[in-house]
């Protein structure tokens, strides 16, 4: 997938059409989840499609960036495979982890996805070795993490952001705030007003910048990107957004109401970007809706490929798992099968 | 472009789902995020939104009908499209999943050809977990009997043949209503409470049926302790013998939702009664979970929910404690169907929460606070009272089951203090049992693994908070 940047036309586009593509990706993998073809949990992005294009649209293909259980829509901004995605989201063998790590769990290391994670809070201190691993080698590269406004009260976020920024590390935080972790609304989670307040607390900047305008976050992260790369240290930036859907598919929301979604929604991120575009003569109502539609093949394309792929090889089981042997699990592997095969997978 | 309206699946452990409503009528049409349908699931109502304009073409399940997740319930597609792919699909989906369900639900639904309720199976196909008990055709409920599933679930429960009762419903259909009319006014003897974990052989169900043997007080020799039709004939033998020197056997109970506390006077002679108090570790926990509980995710807990999980932890180490008596049988069970007595309307009344064990604080709380509602339907097994919330004192014992645990965290132990007396909770907890299936000891190891959780008590809870991931 081509690289983009919102300096240029076509770049702009492309963003518009990565955004796009999230959300057809995500409405569709709740469809797909409500009917039971999808195993598993899925927590959607509608909604905050602008934070993790503009994100990535200020990295270069090289970058490192660590995501979050909400994690569809990173992925597609950093360019990963919406087929292999949606395999993965199948349990398919073709998926980007054999079909064995599902929704939280997608990676693609060459791509610079550290990788979904279940673990609120995980990513920072993934993008912080990381960003280690760049400084040590002194590698043009910065390493980015998301996390949710849920994430900065854990603790290994502070470790992982206090080291980065004491070590002046080539990273990047960018919290999603959305407003709620689960059902808890931000103000009864953090005693501060913006969670970029935080940043105060390592001596790092500390940026709260509008998560529903694509182009607000990419200047914000450029900006970050540029200070990593001069060795100034990490930046930590809080967008603020807003998921339309619950926190996972299922989640009956009780803790909030219609019209408070219907607000968020009138500042919707596609539609706003889509109406700047065709302002400034970039982009007509009908390339609009041809790019609608190519996106919406794209994905039935990918559930078709998804649907159609084999599951994997059950003597896949212990794979991956350990970078050395582990006796224990070697000998387990190698037990007799209840299916009538006796070959273990190889554990290491 | 159409497709097949499914039943949701909402959330990872969703079993099956009801029909409340068809909000639209089939034939008329619909916008995109127009609302369908309304379907509840574990007591939550959730809708079913239109994925796209159309009109609703199809329709495979009707109102009070329940499927599990993924299961047709209709066809939405553009008024004039060729749906025949669809209906071929949604039919070959319905037949796979309920090839055998010609019964009762098929013949009620009408205008629903397939509707007959694709009963027990898809958990399989949907790679959910779990058997999803299906609602639909009984076989003894005989072939030209109309009921709703409701009813015939309560057919079940109360061991009520359907062919025999009265429908009052719409075209003379069962409902739930009329069941417990009919379980009522018939005699109660027959109308035993198998509960629902009894393995036995086909074989064996045949035999305690001619035999009049209920299978729920037969100890299983079989495989994974299944009951076999030599284990029921041995039984049967026993109770003659039994039956002649006991004196009465208690009546099985109406398995009704709400029930009144009554002072039993005839059980109180088997009823002792074990008093411990909580150390001061076990007390302060229960309080703190309590309150760190409320403010950091869940409002509506109380203690009693606490109380709740904690006892359901000592009920796991002490299996014997969760059980009925019946019939000479000291019946172990391994769902926790917890009565919980609470006030209503300044009456000590006892609702059961099925499964307590296996919910989440969120529902339990919920559970709880629907109790004064058409609440559960299980046996309990156990019951509890948090003497802070209701004045059921003493015997409340829910027979069958042999113990009720009443904790009062109410009051107050004095303690020299820097100055002067310092009042720190004091928690005493108490269980009334039957003799016949415990004695003093049984009580008094159960009371030390109660407060031996309690101390754990936050731990405990937040077990039972499912955060989702
Ligand atoms: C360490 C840890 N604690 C709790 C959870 C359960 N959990 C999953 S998502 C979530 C809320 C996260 O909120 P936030 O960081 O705001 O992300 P959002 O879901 O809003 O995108 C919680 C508590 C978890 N997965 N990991
Ligand atoms: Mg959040």
């Amino acid at each position: 997938m081509s690289d983009y940047t919102l300096e240029t036309e076509a770049g702009r586009r492309e963003a518009l059409r990565r955004m796009l593509l999230i959300r057809e990706f995500d409405t569709t993998a709740g469809e797909r989840f409500n009917d039971g073809d999808i195993p598993g949990f899925v927590h959607l992005y509608i909604g905050e499609e602008a934070v993790g294009v503009g994100t990535c649209g200020a990295l270069e293909p090289e970058d490192y960036v660590a995501s979050t259980h909400r994690g569809h829509g990173h992925c597609i901004s950093k360019g990963l495979d919406p087929e292999l995605m949606m395999a993965e989201l199948y349990g398919k063998a073709d998926g980007y982890c054999n079909g064995k790590g599902g929704s939280m769990h997608i990676a693609d290391v060459e791509a610079g996805m550290l990788g979904a994670n279940g673990i609120v809070g995980a990513g920072p201190p993934l993008a912080t070795g990381a960003a280690l691993t760049i400084d040590y080698q002194d590698r043009d590269q910065v390493a980015l993490a998301f996390g949710g406004d849920g994430s900065v009260a854990q603790g290994q976020v502070h470790e992982a952001v206090n080291l980065a920024a004491t070590w002046d590390l080539p990273a990047i935080f960018v919290i999603e705030n959305n407003q709620y972790g689960e059902a808890t609304p931000v103000e009864k989670q953090h005693n501060v007003d913006n969670l970029s307040d935080t940043a105060g607390a390592y001596d790092i900047p500390g940026v709260t910048v509008d998560g529903m305008d694509v182009t607000a976050v990419y200047e914000a992260v450029s900006e970050a990107r540029d200070r990593a790369l001069a060795g100034d240290g990490p930046t930590l930036i809080e967008a603020e957004t807003y998921r339309y859907r619950g926190h996972y598919e299922g989640d009956h929301e009780p803790y909030r109401d219609e019209a408070e979604i219907e607000q968020w929604r009138e500042r919707d991120a596609i539609e706003s970007f889509k109406e700047r575009l065709i302002e400034r003569g970039e982009l007509t109502e009908a390339e609009f809706e041809e790019m609608q539609a190519e996106v919406e093949e794209t994905i039935a394309d990918a559930v078709a490929y998804a649907k159609d792929a084999d599951l994997p090889d059950p003597e896949q089981a212990y794979d991956d798992m350990f970078g050395e042997p582990v006796p224990e699990i070697q000998q387990f592997a190698s037990r007799p099968r209840a299916d009538g095969g006796t070959e273990g997978g190889d554990p290491t | 472009m159409g497709y097949i309206v499914r039943m949701p699946k909402l959330g990872l452990e969703m079993k099956e789902g009801t029909l409340l409503e068809w909000t639209v009528a089939e034939g008329e049409e619909v916008a995109e995020g127009d609302q369908l349908a309304e379907i509840e699931s574990e007591k939550s109502v959730a809708e079913v939104e239109a994925r796209e304009g159309g009109v609703l073409r199809r329709v495979y399940l009707e109102v009070d009908q329940t499927v599990p997740p993924s299961t047709p319930i209709g066809i939405l597609a553009a008024p004039d499209a060729d749906i025949s792919d669809l209906e071929a699909e949604a039919e070959a989906d319905l037949a796979e999943e309920a090839p055998d369900v010609a019964g009762v639900e098929a013949e009620a639904a009408a205008s629903a050809p397939e509707g007959g309720g694709a009963a027990e199976s898809a958990a399989a196909s949907a790679g959910g977990g779990g058997a999803a008990g299906g609602a639909s055709a009984d076989a003894s409920a005989g072939a030209d009997v109309k009921a709703s599933p409701r009813a015939e679930k309560r057919a079940e429960e109360l061991g009520v043949d359907l062919s025999t009762v009265e429908g009052t419903g719409p075209q003379g259909a069962i409902t739930a209503d009329d069941v417990e009319t009919a379980a009522e006014s018939a005699p109660a003897s027959d109308a035993s409470t198998e509960p629902a974990d009894v393995k036995a052989s086909p074989r064996a169900e045949k035999r305690a049926e001619e035999l009049g043997v209920d299978l729920s007080t037969v100890e299983g020799t079989g495989p994974q302790g299944a009951i076999t039709a030599d284990d029921v004939e041995a039984a049967a033998e026993a109770q003659e013998t039994a039956a002649a020197a006991a004196e009465s056997a208690p009546a099985a109970r109406d398995t009704g939702e709400i029930r009144r506390i009554v002072p039993d006077d005839a059980a109180a002679y088997r009823h002792e009664r074990a008093t411990a108090v909580a150390d001061e570790a076990g007390a302060t926990a229960l309080f703190e979970t309590t309150e760190a509980v409320r403010s950091a995710f869940e409002e509506r807990v109380t203690m009693t929910d606490v109380l709740a999980v904690v006892a359901s932890a000592a009920l796991a180490d002490h299996p014997i404690v969760n059980a009925t008596y019946a019939e000479g049988t000291h019946q172990l069970h391994e769902s926790r169907n917890l009565a919980l007595a609470v006030d209503i309307e300044g009456e000590p009344t006892a609702g059961v929460i099925p499964d307590a064990d296996e919910l989440s604080i969120t529902e339990l709380v919920e559970a709880r606070q629907d109790l004064g509602g058409d609440g559960g339907e299980a046996v309990p097994t156990f019951t509890l009272a948090n003497a802070g919330e209701t004045d059921a004192e003493g015997r409340l014992v829910n027979e069958p089951a042999v113990a009720a645990l009443e904790v009062d965290p109410t009051g107050q132990r004095a303690v020299p203090g820097n100055d002067g007396v310092d009042l720190r909770p004091l928690v005493t907890a108490s269980l009334t049992y039957d003799t016949r299936a415990l004695d003093g000891a049984d009580a008094e190891a159960f009371l030390e693994s109660f407060f031996d959780h309690a101390e754990r008590a936050s731990e405990l809870v937040l077990g039972s908070y499912r955060g989702r991931e």
